[in-house]
């Protein structure tokens, strides 16, 4: 993750904020808040970057580099409740250069980001993000409450703490490290790959696309993957206590500890195969319409 | 629906489907059928909330009626700034409750020699036997009223308890104490 | 099951409003107690199969008709309510919006007990059980049309191709459904299946539409 340092490093005014239209087209802005250190923190930029920065002062610092076209930016609300946004005029083509921003925010505000092709980094933020983004890069660092991602075609790669995370897109890669608990991803056809933690609640919906999930099932977890067409690779440890029962309408079930599928019916294609592995707390569920199963040891 | 059922098939719309926003704005400007449209659209998730609060399929119908209608005078204050769905749900359950509080004031009116009955309980629907395990829904509608409905908005719908306290007047600490109760009873039915 | 005394703070844990400064040690204590594991565990399942439950339930019957006359009465008209107070949103933070399939087959064949299989239309079987997904699926392709001078190009063909990928899988389910009419089980399965493309479809409108 790039950190972008632009323009001199002085916290200035003050403001009492009320409606504040800050700076035009073309110019470097650098603006400092105070804020509540529970704020909630909205960024808007359609295009270029946004970098947050969780930082340990009750206090927002905008670093912004606007695009030629840009309008302005923005900022509304107050202490505790902020806005921060680049205005473009209305029929933009989606082809701008964009603005880039790099904002420090207050470690434990609530942040939201919303942008369309611009790319979008977050470290070091303790509460909870949510980021909305249609074609930029995402990229999450750091201990948030919550994660919360949705994107059409950007790449999204978090290696983000949390136990709590909810990840859509429709084309676009997804990388998941060190996220534990509850984690929910949905794609339309990119490829997932995720390497978690312990997972006591697990919800995969895809298209088409791979997944590989290198996970444990906690004690009564209950993992729910649902796949139209690709390959599911779970790799998982060798003493998993877990329930599994998978089904395919058409393709191979492959288990490395050692069970075969079966026809589901005499009548139609399809294979499935349910088993309990060890003490069976946990619950599986595959269910992939055309396309492989991998349930691999570890 | 038809044009749009039969043309399907040919993968192109006969003719475009307006999106949530203009339909905001043409019922806003009085258009029936627009919010008509919109009715359509969020019927089912308006029916599910009133019918999981009162577990009473009858009044959930009058109530959904009361929901839209309300919304209808309303409209013109929704400012497009959350989704329209959040608004109406919210319209929704401030619908339920205005029903609870009128009740209960009817009631309070009515009899002094009221005995027995837990007032505001429209439960219809018998306790889920013990080992419908899976049953959910008919548990939920077998718990007492102010369980169910602490149970509905923050398990079922995701409200916060702050936000629940303040929809139904009671403070913070008796809706923990409530969900704490209800998960307490599911707890025992669904064993 | 025995009770510990942690119970309450736990659930307090759970549902993100105990006091930061009881955090460490709640925590610690629910690495070492069997009860409270179990407790968290069923939490955790209870919270699961909340967030299962449909979303939307359809009426008994069509409230339309009453609720028009009453608008045509004159009892409501727009702007002569008073304004709506600001609506907190509404944020489940469970694995929220993703749907489980707890009891796919179960749930399925729930929805398809009101319907005998052989009675399953050719039209749109689906549209027949109130699934909406022709009218979901214009939703998307009218609102992407309206966004596409304001989303990069890439993203309008990503999207439009979503939508052509997830019409292909609804396809295949549909055609494989007129297979399995003999087995009912399956058939729940892909109808389970059905649905969790409706959620992507419905995911990708309100994408579409912003």
């Amino acid at each position: 993750m790039t950190g972008r340092t632009t323009g001199p490093r002085i916290a200035l005014l003050a403001i009492c904020l009320c409606t504040a239209a800050i700076a035009t087209a073309g110019e470097r802005i650098d603006e400092t808040h105070p804020v509540a250190k529970d704020a909630e923190i909205r960024i808007n930029n359609l295009a270029g970057t946004i970098d947050v920065i969780g930082w340990d002062k009750n206090e927002v610092r905008i670093e912004c580099e606007l695009d030629p076209k840009a309008k302005k930016l923005e900022i509304n609300g107050d202490e505790n409740d902020l806005e921060i946004k680049v205005k473009y005029p209305r029929r933009t083509r989606g082809d701008l250069k964009g603005s880039e921003m790099t904002v420090h925010v207050p470690r434990g505000c609530r942040l939201e980001t919303e942008s369309v092709s611009a790319d979008v980094s977050v470290d070091g933020v303790v509460g909870d993000v949510e980021i909305g983004s249609v074609s930029g890069e995402i990229s999450v660092s750091g201990k948030p409450e919550s994660l919360e991602i949705s994107a059409v075609s950007g790449t999204i790669e978090t290696d983000a703490e949390t136990d709590d995370a909810e990840i859509s897109a429709v084309s676009g890669d997804i990388f998941v490290t060190n996220v534990s608990r509850r984690l929910s991803v949905s794609n339309v056809s990119g490829d997932v790959e995720i390497k978690a933690d312990e997972l006591d609640a697990f919800a995969f919906n895809a298209v088409s696309g791979e997944l590989d999930l290198t996970a444990d099932p906690a004690s009564r977890a209950r993992w729910d993957i649902d796949c139209h067409s690709g390959e599911v690779t779970l790799y998982l440890p060798g003493d998993v206590d877990a329930e599994f029962d998978i089904d395919t309408f058409s393709g191979d079930i492959n288990d490395d500890f050692g069970h075969k599928a079966e026809r589901t019916s005499r009548y139609a294609p399809g294979k499935e195969l349910s088993f309990v592995q060890g003490d069976g707390g946990a619950r599986i569920n595959i269910s992939v319409f055309s396309g492989e199963v991998n349930i691999v040891k570890r | 629906m038809q044009a749009a059922q039969a043309s399907e098939d040919r993968g192109h719309p006969a003719q475009p489907v307006p999106d949530t926003a203009r339909l905001v704005r043409r019922a806003q400007a009085g258009d029936h059928d627009a919010f008509g449209e919109l009715y359509r659209r969020h019927v089912d998730r308006v029916f599910a909330l009133c019918l999981r609060l009162t577990a009473d399929r009858d009044l959930a119908s009058l109530l959904t009626q009361d929901a839209f209608v309300r919304a209808w005078r309303n409209i013109a204050g929704f400012r497009g700034e959350s989704r329209l769905l959040t608004w109406l749900h919210r319209l929704t359950v401030n619908v339920v409750m205005d029903h609870r509080r009128a009740e209960k004031r009817r009631r309070d009116r009515e009899t002094t020699l009221a005995e027995g009955g837990e007032p505001g309980i429209h439960a219809v629907v018998q306790p889920a036997p013990v080992g419908a395990r899976r049953d959910l829904e008919r548990a939920i509608a077998g718990l007492p009223t102010g369980a169910r409905t602490v149970f509905t908005l923050h398990e079922v719908e995701g409200y916060r308890m702050r936000e629940i306290a303040e929809m139904t007047g009671v403070a913070v600490g008796t809706v923990k104490a409530q969900l704490h109760r209800a998960r307490r009873l599911l707890r025992e039915v669904l064993r | 099951m025995r009770d510990c005394r942690y119970g309450e703070e736990l659930q307090d844990l759970f549902d993100g409003v105990l006091p930061p400064e009881r955090e460490s040690e709640v925590a610690a204590h629910l690495e070492s107690c069997d009860v409270c594991a179990a407790a968290w565990d069923e939490l955790v399942a209870l919270r699961a199969a909340a967030a299962d439950l449909p979303s939307g339930l359809a009426p008994d019957r069509d409230l339309w008709p009453d609720i028009a006359a009453r608008m045509a009465a004159g009892e409501a008209a727009p702007g002569t309510g008073t304004v709506a107070t600001r609506p907190a949103a509404a944020r489940p933070w469970h694995p929220g919006r993703a749907r489980w399939l707890a009891a796919a087959a179960v749930l399925a064949l729930a929805v398809l007990s009101g319907l005998q299989l052989r009675d399953i239309g050719r039209d749109d079987p689906y549209d027949a059980l109130g699934m909406g997904y022709a009218a979901v699926r214009e939703d998307c392709r009218a609102g992407l049309e309206e966004s596409a001078s304001e989303m990069p190009a890439e993203s309008v063909t990503a999207v439009d191709e979503g939508l052509d990928l997830i019409d292909q899988a609804i396809r295949e389910t549909r055609n494989a459904l007129d297979k399995v009419a003999a087995a009912p089980e399956q058939a729940g399965r892909l109808v389970a299946g059905y649905h969790k493309k409706m959620d992507l479809l419905q995911k990708l409108a309100r994408l579409a539409s912003q």
